[in-house]
This record gives structure tokens, C-alpha cells and sequence, in this order.
């Protein structure tokens, strides 16, 4: 088994947040606390992109490199987890994702910077898995039960993908072979290709 | 000192050992660059796979290819 891994693919996605909102139902995220989220850039503009991002599950994670506490492990599949119980709040994780990952609740009596909490690729964390203490601290573990991330497997048009790397990205791979197209081409024909026996649209308009 | 004010006297020099027992703190090595949470254990050991990493595997790719909506539909033809 390969290392785990997410990929999104903004000629697909059409921020819809459905990942996000999976996310949050399946772990019951607390309020101000958004494990994913969609960016969009040029929002409103003819050919605007959107992404999804969450927490990478960086080979060389940063956020491992500067805890302090050590609190950070990987496991044998790739993924990046934390222990909530040695994680002490300091925000160095946050400031060292450069996508922004790490999460802080913000709500009680001081308003920030309890344990940290981040997207775990559904994989729960060090605990009984699927147990109630699991789910508490880290949300629902579905690699335990032989699924992947609530995200990507709810993702409406497949833009965003999860699983073995190699594998999601010969999916990938395989789609960008069938778009047949430049990158200055837009629009749901591209994302989605095109019916048989229709012309390839023209660089730089609407396919 | 008379035999029972010396079993008194042990007795409490035993109660004081303990006691301080209790506020020792056993000491921790910190190895600089290693996880120092609890251990965590393999999505396989578990009540569903009983340890069956193959089996886990498989599920994953079934799951895996599940997102590759070329192969779905060509599977769904069939």
C-alpha cells in the first residue's frame, strides 16, 4: 500500500462545500473549527477555479518538524495524525502549514488556542479505534472500517480525490488523457470530456 | 522509649515514606524529534478485519477505484 494522499481537481470542483459539510457531519466538527475548506480563486470571474484543501499529509510534514511537544506520527499508510492528549495549543503547526491545517476551537472562558485540531484522513487517532474516546477527540476513524475520507467519497463530481496516491493519481492521470486539452480551455467540457463525434473547442474559449 | 511508643514511632516513619513516595515524579526522557504520544494501532486490528491486512487492502482499492468514474462505467455496462 502506497502513502495516502488527497488530490483536487479544479477543473472539476464547483465549490459546492459538499466535502466540507461531509467532513463536518461525519466527525460533528465543532463550531469555528473547519478541518476542509473550498478556495476559490478569481471568484466571480469567467473561469474561476476552485480547490479543496485540507491537511496534505505532507511526506515531510512541517507541523512535525516544530512541535515542540513531539506530539505528531505518521503512519505506516502516510497519514499525518497527532496525539490531542501531549498537544499543548502553541499554534507553531498553524504557523508552519502552508495549507493552513491546523485548526484552534475559539470558543470558552480565553476565546483561542485549545488542542489543536486537524482533517485526519478519517483515520481517527491514538486511541481504541472507533472507540467513543476516538471519536471525541479525533472524529470517526473510517480507515478502520475499510473506507476513505468522507470528503472524497461524497464529492459530487469526483473533483476531489483520496486514497493510494499511485492510484488516484492514474485516475487522474487517465482523465487529463481524456480531456485532451491545454490548460487555456474551460468549462464542463473539459472537466467531463466531450460527447463522441464533437469538434475539440478552440483555445481560449468555452468547451 | 517503651516497645509500643517504638512500633508508633515506625509505623509513622513508614506513613511519611509513603506519603513522600507520592510526591515524586517518575522522570520522563524526552528523545528530541520522536512522537511522544500513545502508540497508535493498525486500521486492520480491529473487530472487522481481525488483523487481516489483505483484506483490508482489498476493501481500500475496491474503494479506491470507486472514485474512477471511467472504470464505473464501463463496469456498469457490462
Amino acid at each position: 500500500m502506497a502513502r495516502m494522499k488527497f488530490l483536487c481537481d479544479a477543473e472539476r470542483c464547483i465549490e459546492c462545500n459538499g466535502c466540507v459539510t461531509a467532513c463536518k457531519n461525519e466527525h460533528e466538527v465543532p463550531w469555528g473549527v473547519n478541518r476542509r475548506r473550498v478556495v476559490t480563486l478569481n471568484d466571480g470571474v469567467p473561469g474561476e477555479k476552485s480547490i479543496s484543501v485540507a491537511c496534505m499529509h505532507c511526506s515531510d510534514a512541517p507541523c512535525m518538524a516544530v512541535c515542540p511537544v513531539d506530539c505528531f506520527y505518521k503512519t505506516s499508510e502516510g497519514v499525518v495524525l497527532h496525539d490531542k492528549d501531549l498537544c499543548i495549543g502553541c499554534g507553531y503547526c498553524f504557523y508552519a502549514c502552508p495549507f493552513g491545517a491546523p485548526q484552534f476551537p475559539q470558543d470558552g472562558a480565553f476565546g483561542l488556542r485549545g488542542k489543536m485540531d486537524k482533517c485526519t484522513f478519517c483515520a481517527g487517532g491514538p486511541e481504541l479505534d472507533n472507540s467513543a474516546a476516538e471519536f471525541k477527540k479525533y472524529g470517526r476513524n473510517r480507515l478502520a472500517e475499510g473506507k476513505l475520507p468522507a470528503c472524497a467519497e461524497m464529492c459530487s463530481t469526483k473533483a476531489l480525490l483520496g486514497g493510494d496516491a499511485d492510484v488516484i493519481a492514474d485516475i487522474y492521470r487517465n482523465r487529463v488523457l481524456k480531456r485532451g486539452k491545454g490548460s487555456e480551455i474551460w468549462g464542463w467540457g473539459t472537466a467531463y470530456g466531450k460527447p463522441e463525434g464533437k469538434p475539440a473547442a478552440q483555445p481560449g474559449g468555452k468547451s | 522509649m517503651n516497645a509500643g511508643k517504638k512500633l508508633a514511632l515506625a509505623v509513622a516513619a513508614g506513613a511519611l515514606m509513603v506519603m513522600l513516595a507520592g510526591c515524586g515524579d517518575q522522570p520522563k526522557v524526552y528523545k528530541q524529534g520522536q512522537y511522544q504520544g500513545k502508540p497508535d494501532s493498525k486500521p486492520w486490528d480491529n473487530d472487522q478485519f481481525k488483523g487481516n491486512q489483505v483484506e483490508w487492502e482489498k476493501a481500500i482499492k475496491g474503494r479506491n477505484q470507486g472514485q474512477n468514474e471511467y472504470s464505473r462505467a464501463v463496469a456498469s455496462a457490462k
